[in-house]
Parts: structure tokens; C-alpha cells; sequence
């Protein structure tokens, strides 16, 4: 990867709810120009990253600024650049144009131009009531309205959750239209499959930390995703399919082949140590 | 400096939370409106004639009632941690937060429900009616030495005696004292406070902690009331002149204390309360 400063720079990052320990020792930078996939297993803290970059939430040690200040601050001339779309929300009692108009006053970069196509795009009647329109409607409006705010730090958790099949197309195309160069997005997420193809860097986590963050060339340059008719001894990872082995092996001969991004966590899932140490930087 | 207040934020900060809120606050102020003109049916229903003086009373009564339930009101989610992430992840400072949650609940809100109760008021004294409100109630609302002696005045069959202690100690506090309207709106910083501190069930667990805590004290000063009237005249005791002038002076830093110091705390911590809380 090139080596971009971090708008986002997270240290020794340790949180906990009360006695229930989330990560310990979290260290990771998220750069401009890049669109980064966040997984790791139930509990391990991917809500709670993120909900500690926009201020929402405090660690309780360690560091973690955007561009430059600590975000517990809440420094308002740093969160005008940051927003965050939550996997839950409660939809206000308001038409959705109403939430934009008033929302969006404190945004400088808002382009309501934007949100009106970016609406239509997505099928979302902006007269209608927010609260009163489906859950993938609701999630569909609030992508709309945080795409068009144009923040340099776009935070989104399970996006694609509760939206229908050609509404997941759409977000990947939206997403990658509105991606810039100035610009990280980090979308957290489980359903890897509604955004292959658009995340890149991947970073896996895990409750003692971060175990991979790399490009999808990295990890494409580092490990080879094949379907043979044998298993491999030193697969990482294998599962048996009609069309043979899926696996997940060293690439020994620097071969070309599509990242998968589910056998690459179920096969980091199972080797931890050995992907800390191949992946790291 | 910018990133604590900028004027042009907080300014855009409130017309936003007007633009979400009006709808509830109109029909907020319809309902306070409403049980009004209710209990002026009332009169006239039942042929009673309401003097400025009583209404004055109640009507007090009746704008704390909204001013205090309006922050539970218009800020009922902002410090849920589902519901206030939008509210949580606005670029404002939390001074800004702070400020903009007074003027809408201390300055904004009581202003437009005083103006329109009392229009609604004046209105209705115009009418040529045999009975109903008769009377001005505006210098009473405005004027602490006007409400005062006007509850003085309506209460109750007391000997000159009595009513010589109870103008002892109001005359102790008189000068500390505030209009009702100022006093209405100071009174609202605890319930400001309390909104902000309690996600949940926010009105049960103020009635509970308000219950609480006045039950206590209540106990506190019912017996040490008793006690010290006990020992009046008695050997070793106090007499009753030291006692009235006791009970003036307690009086006197309960009203400073309620006044002036009790709000000034409740604000501080309300503006705590928004600086750290953990969405």
C-alpha cells in the first residue's frame, strides 16, 4: 500500500463495557482515498471502532485522532468532516427531506443536489415520512443523505443489512461513485459477498487487536483462492463444495486469483498468529 | 475559542432543533392553551367568578407544569444511545448543545406560553359575561411584592398574631425573592438536569428522585421543627422571638440556596452531563 498519512490514526487503543473487556491493544490507520472493509466475529469490537472515531464513545486508554485530534474531544471543526451511519437508528417523525434540510445545516460540504439524486437512484420518496417508510427504505434515505454531506470521513455499519438484492448493486455502484481521493470510507460489515469488489483494504479484528489490514493486491500477491480436486496440506483454510475444495493456500508461485473475502476470514479465523505474521507491516 | 462557540453554529444549531421540534412544542402549547380556556368554562359552567389574585396563582401552577415537563418533552431521545446518535454525532460543541437546550427550553418555550396563557387570559376577562375572570393578571405574574401579598390576601382565617410571623418571614425573604416568572424558569434547571441525566423513564424516575429527596428533607425539617418548638420556653430553651427569627433566617437561605445556588449547580451539572456522556 502506499504509505498515505492516516486520517484516522488509532494507537494502543483498550475498551471495555464495565467488565466485559471489547479490544485490548488496537493500533490502525485508515487513509484518504481508500474504501476499507472492517470484519471480524460477533463482539469484537467493530460497532464500538467506529463509534469511537466519530466521538460517540471514549476508550479507555490509547489514542485515536482524525486529522490530528483526539476524537473524544468531540471537536466540532473535526466532526463537520465525520459522519456515521449506524447498523440501528430510530428514524425520526419528520419527511425525509425535512431530516436532510435540517440535519445537513451544520454540514459546509452538504450537496442537495446530490441527495435528491442519490435518492431517486435508491427509489426513496423524499416527501414521505421517515419513520413511516420500511427498514431498507429508512437505510437507503440515511446512506443518501451521509453520501451527500461529502465528509472526508464516512463511517458505515452493516450497510447493506436489510436492503433487497438490486438495492445492494446500487449501494456498491453509489459508494464507489462517491469514493475520492480525500475521502476514507470504512464500512463495517458481515455480509462480505453484498461488498466484494468495492472494500479494499481489508482489515480483520479480533478481541486482542487487529490480526490483518492489507490491500486486496497484498493478500491476492500473498495467498492463492482455489477450487482443486484435492485438499492441500498447507491450506489455511478448506471446505468441500460439489465443485471441489475451496481453499485458501500460500501462493507459492505468485499465481493471479479473485479474493475471496469469506474463505479469507474463515481461513484467518483459524490460523490467527500465522496472518499476524504474514500481514504484518 | 471556535471549536468551544461559534455564534453562527449555535445559531444554526437552533433553527435546526426548531425545524424538528416545532410540531411537538405547537401542540404542547395547544394543550397548555387548552386547559385554560377548560378551566374557564369551568367558571362559567358552575357561575364562579375567578379574581385576578387566584388565577394568578394557578396559572403560575400551570406554566411550571409545562416549562418543567418541556425538556422531557423536546429532548425525550437526545441522550439514548440508539436514538441520540444523530444528536450525539452533530458537529456542535457541547456548550453550544448546552446553550441551545436553554434557549429553547428557558427562553423560548416559557416566553411564547407566557405570552399566549396570558393573552388567552386578557381575552377572556374582556368578555361580557356575567361571570368568569375578572381582573389583570400580568402585574402578578411579573411582580414578586404583588404575588406574595396576593396569597397572603386569599389565604385562610389567621389571627393578627399568625399573620404578623407569616409577613416576618416573608418580609425576611422578600428581598432574595424573584418574580414567579423568574422563578419558574430557575426551577426548570433541576428538571433540565434531571432530563439529561435519566435515558430512561425519564418523568418516573425525576418524580421518584424529586419525591425522594423532598421526603427526606421534609422529615429533616418537620423534625427539627418539632424539636426546636418543644424546647420554646422551656428551661435551657429557646424563646419564641428566637425562634421566629430562626425560622426566618431558614427561610431566607432556603430561598437563597433555591434561588440563586440550586440552579447555578443544576446548570453545571446539566453541562456536564452533555459534555461526557457515552453514546
Amino acid at each position: 500500500m502506499e504509505n498515505n498519512k492516516p486520517i484516522v490514526k488509532i494507537e494502543n487503543l483498550r475498551f471495555s463495557y464495565r467488565r466485559h473487556l471489547v479490544f485490548e491493544d488496537l493500533s490502525l490507520g485508515l487513509e484518504a482515498g481508500r474504501i476499507y472493509g472492517l470484519l471480524g466475529e460477533n463482539g469484537v469490537g467493530k460497532t464500538t471502532l467506529l463509534r469511537i472515531i466519530c466521538g460517540l464513545l471514549k476508550a479507555k486508554s490509547g489514542d485515536c485522532t482524525v486529522f490530528g485530534i483526539e476524537s473524544s474531544s468531540r471537536n466540532p471543526e473535526i466532526l463537520k468532516d465525520i459522519y456515521y451511519v449506524p447498523e440501528i437508528f430510530i428514524a425520526p417523525a419528520i419527511p425525509v427531506i425535512r431530516f436532510a434540510e435540517s440535519n445537513s445545516l451544520l454540514y459546509p460540504g452538504y450537496d442537495p443536489a446530490q441527495f435528491e439524486r442519490l435518492c431517486k437512484t435508491f427509489d426513496v420518496n423524499t416527501d414521505y415520512r421517515f419513520d413511516r417508510l420500511s427498514h431498507g427504505q429508512q437505510k437507503k434515505a440515511l446512506i443518501a443523505f451521509a453520501l451527500s454531506l461529502n465528509t472526508r470521513v464516512l463511517l458505515m455499519d452493516e450497510p447493506s443489512n436489510g436492503l433487497d438484492i438490486p438495492s445492494k448493486t446500487t449501494l456498491r455502484r453509489v459508494i464507489s461513485e462517491c469514493a475520492t481521493e480525500e475521502r476514507v470510507i470504512a464500512i463495517s460489515t458481515h455480509q462480505v459477498r453484498d461488498l466484494e469488489n468495492l472494500i479494499d483494504p481489508i482489515v480483520i479484528l479480533d478481541r486482542e487487536g487487529m490480526i490483518l489490514n492489507a490491500s486486496v493486491e497484498e493478500i491476492s500477491r500473498k495467498l492463492l483462492f482455489t477450487v482443486s480436486p484435492e485438499p492441500d496440506p498447507s491450506a489455511y483454510w478448506c471446505e468441500n463444495s460439489i465443485a471441489g475444495y475451496a481453499q485458501v493456500i500460500p501462493n507459492r508461485d505468485s499465481e493471479a486469483s479473485k479474493v475471496n473475502i469469506e474463505a479469507l476470514f474463515n481461513a484467518v479465523l483459524k490460523n490467527k498468529e500465522t496472518f499476524k505474521k504474514l500481514f504484518r507491516s | 475559542m471556535n471549536a468551544i462557540l461559534n455564534i453562527h453554529r449555535l445559531g444554526l444549531l437552533i433553527r435546526k432543533e426548531l425545524i424538528e421540534k416545532y410540531k411537538i412544542l405547537l401542540i404542547f402549547l395547544a394543550i397548555a392553551v387548552l386547559i385554560y380556556l377548560m378551566a374557564w368554562s369551568f367558571c362559567i359552567i358552575l357561575g364562579i367568578d375567578s379574581s385576578a389574585d387566584t388565577r394568578a396563582i394557578w396559572t403560575v401552577s400551570l406554566l411550571s407544569f409545562c416549562c418543567y415537563l418541556i425538556p422531557y418533552i423536546a429532548y425525550k431521545n437526545e441522550n439514548r444511545r440508539i436514538e441520540g446518535v444523530f444528536y450525539g454525532i452533530a458537529p456542535v460543541s457541547a456548550l453550544e448543545k448546552f446553550i441551545s437546550m436553554l434557549v429553547l427550553c428557558m427562553l423560548l418555550f416559557p416566553a411564547v406560553v407566557t405570552v399566549l396563557i396570558l393573552s388567552v387570559d386578557s381575552l377572556l376577562t374582556l368578555l361580557p359575561l356575567e361571570h368568569g375572570y375578572n381582573g389583570q393578571m400580568w402585574p402578578l405574574i411579573f411582580s414578586s411584592e404583588s404575588f406574595i401579598s396576593s396569597i397572603i390576601h386569599i389565604n385562610l382565617e389567621i389571627s393578627a398574631e399568625e399573620a404578623t410571623y407569616i409577613e416576618r418571614i416573608f418580609d425576611s425573604i422578600s428581598p432574595l425573592s424573584l418574580t414567579p416568572y423568574t422563578n419558574m424558569l430557575l426551577g426548570q434547571t433541576l428538571f433540565i438536569f434531571l432530563a439529561t441525566l435519566f435515558r430512561r423513564h425519564k418523568i418516573g424516575f425525576t418524580l421518584l428522585t424529586y419525591c425522594g429527596v423532598s421526603f427526606l428533607i421534609s422529615i429533616a425539617v418537620i423534625v427539627t421543627a418539632i424539636l426546636l418548638i418543644n424546647s420554646i420556653d422551656k428551661a435551657g430553651g429557646i424563646t419564641e422571638e428566637i425562634f421566629l427569627r430562626w425560622t426566618a433566617d431558614a427561610f431566607k437561605i432556603t430561598s437563597l440556596v433555591g434561588t440563586y445556588i440550586a440552579p447555578v449547580i443544576f446548570l453545571a451539572l446539566s453541562y456536564l452531563r452533555i459534555k461526557k456522556i457515552q453514546y
